[in-house]
């Protein structure tokens, strides 16, 4: 059916249409197709591979072969080894992480995150349109203030609102990763 | 013309290593007329996926390893270690947050510790690490059936093993699902993903490395040696009851379907010293904390923060704050928010 195709073809088909119909056992090779058959030994060897299929077949041309042959073998200059030893016992030891760095990974990500949204911003709204508490440091809101000696104190009392939040987040997350190390027992001694 | 032949003779050498080193436990996926000789070599494709869970959860508990993966949330990536054997007849398993102050938890038979910066090292009695790899994972994953599909799902290649996908389905759609793709050669761990029900991986966990060995890793039996904090058991099982009993509850409507509770209690947070009534739910794949406070001075709204699959919930009712944390979708953890209302109410 296939051969059919291609046949019917104005076109002659491309090497690697002919080698993979070849491969699906779907057209024959002929004397004069010998580069399809090498390609297409060669696609099989990096399918026996890729897949781990059987030992492959290992099928360097021998041309190839013949060259390695006439190779003068190499040895690995001595003071190349001698450098890389060298640059191995360079490598430096991390220090102990330090008290003040010290902060579960959990903490530290909500830690960074400020949670004041937007002013303005519809809270609630349909199932897939989520209110995100922002990511972004908070700007102080935009509404006309005509003191401007109120400007800082807000701003400041926003500041202060948004640590407390912070650190409760980051007390709520790891609270509930404790509860989980505590408590996973417990279901396990249900299923029992 | 000269760097090309080393190239083909590196190559070659490669074949060489390959064909030295594949055991004859290696598996031909191909062709099921394998040579598998070896008496501890699994079967050569898993033939459900239920099964193939199973056989994850045995190879994970008894076989030797050394094992290095990622775990990726959004733009945030967290690399550990992980070694586990078995040696005097108990296991010992290490696993190591390899980036930032770290967080070390070592396991030794029914007893896990955890080393975490500004927090004393502590011990609890039970029989796996809760990190990064979800607790059923180690255990009888059969207790998911009733909320969960297990679905087998194609072959792959994952760390240049291949693999087998495993998915979890939750049947409850305001869920996540979660999929495991295991090495079809020894049935360890290869990648693991959180799915939402659009087909969205939102957190993965993927291996880098894994090399299972006869011997247990050498750190390992040092790490025996070593002294560790006493254990504290686990909360007894009774603790949700008494809690449901208690007549100063509040209401938590909405759950979706398989999360039971697990613990209510009230208590104090060790970050900020601040009070919270506290629910535990769990459907045994994932587990949910509802919090419940004292509001916060000043005009807040309510809103969503996640780190890959893990959602926090702030929610503002009148009078009270709910926050609700787990692994679930932003839009389940509103709902559940939403839901709690004042004890008698």
């Amino acid at each position: 059916m296939m051969t059919d195709k291609n046949q019917s073809q104005s076109h002659a088909p491309s090497l690697d249409e002919q080698v993979s119909a070849w491969l699906d056992g779907e057209s024959t090779l002929t004397d004069s197709q010998g580069d399809i058959a090498a390609k297409a030994t060669r696609f099989g060897l990096i399918g026996d591979v890729m897949r781990q299929d059987d030992k492959p077949v290992i099928d360097i041309s021998n041309a190839v072969s013949l060259a390695l042959e006439n190779e003068p073998s190499h040895q690995a200059p001595e003071h190349n080894l001698e450098m890389a030893s060298g640059n191995t016992a360079k490598i430096v030891r991390f220090p102990k992480p330090m008290a003040q760095f010290a902060i579960a990974a959990s903490v530290a990500l909500v830690a960074v995150i400020g949670v004041s949204l937007q002013p303005g911003q519809q809270v609630g709204v349909g199932s897939d349109n989520l209110p995100l508490l922002q990511t972004k440091p908070f700007a102080g809101a935009a509404s006309p203030v005509s003191l401007s000696t109120e400007q800082p104190a807000r701003v400041n009392a926003a500041a202060g609102l948004r640590e407390l939040q912070q650190q409760r987040i980051g007390a709520l997350v790891r609270d509930h990763q404790q509860q989980i190390r505590l408590a996973s027992q417990v279901k396990q001694d249900d299923q029992k | 013309m000269r760097a090309s032949l080393f190239a083909l003779l590196a190559l070659g050498l490669s074949f060489n290593a390959l064909s030295n080193t594949s055991q004859p436990t290696a598996v031909n996926l191909a062709e099921n007329t394998s040579e598998n000789t070896a008496e501890d070599s699994p079967k050569a494709a898993f033939n459900d996926a239920k099964s193939a869970l199973e056989a994850l959860s045995n190879a994970i508990k008894t076989r030797n390893f050394d094992a290095s993966f990622v775990v990726v949330k959004g733009q945030h990536m967290e690399p550990y270690r992980w070694l586990h054997g078995t040696a005097m007849g108990q296991e010992l398993e290490h696993l190591s947050l390899l980036n930032g102050a770290g967080v070390e938890m070592v396991r030794i038979g029914d007893k896990v510790t955890y080393f975490e910066p500004q927090t004393a090292p502590y011990t609890i009695e039970k029989s796996s690490i809760s990190g990064p790899i979800p607790s059923i994972l180690f255990h009888d994953v059969s207790a998911l059936a009733e909320h969960y599909d297990f679905v087998l799902g194609g072959k792959g290649r994952i760390a240049g093993r291949p693999a087998q996908l495993v998915r979890i389905e939750a049947v409850d759609a305001r869920k996540l699902n979660y999929w495991v793709w295991l090495d079809i050669e020894s049935s360890l761990l290869l990648k693991a993903a959180y799915v939402n029900q659009q087909g969205d991986a939102i957190e993965q966990l993927q291996l880098t490395h894994l090399s299972v060995t006869e011997q247990v890793p050498s750190q390992l039996l040092d790490m025996a040696k070593r002294t560790y904090p006493k254990a504290q058991a686990g909360i007894p099982n009774d603790a949700a009851n008494k809690a449901q009993s208690n007549q100063n509850n509040w209401q938590i409507r909405f759950m979706p379907k398989g999360f039971d509770l697990l613990k209510a209690d009230r208590h104090t947070l060790a970050g900020n010293n601040e009070l919270a009534d506290y629910y535990l739910f769990s459907d045994g794949l994932v587990d949910v904390s509802v919090f419940i406070q004292r509001p916060l001075a000043g005009n807040r709204r309510s809103g969503a923060l996640s780190s890959g699959a893990t959602t926090i919930y702030v929610h503002n009712a009148d009078g009270y704050d709910v926050s609700v944390i787990g692994n679930i979708p932003a839009a389940t953890a509103k709902a559940i928010a939403e839901s709690v209302t004042r004890p008698g109410t």
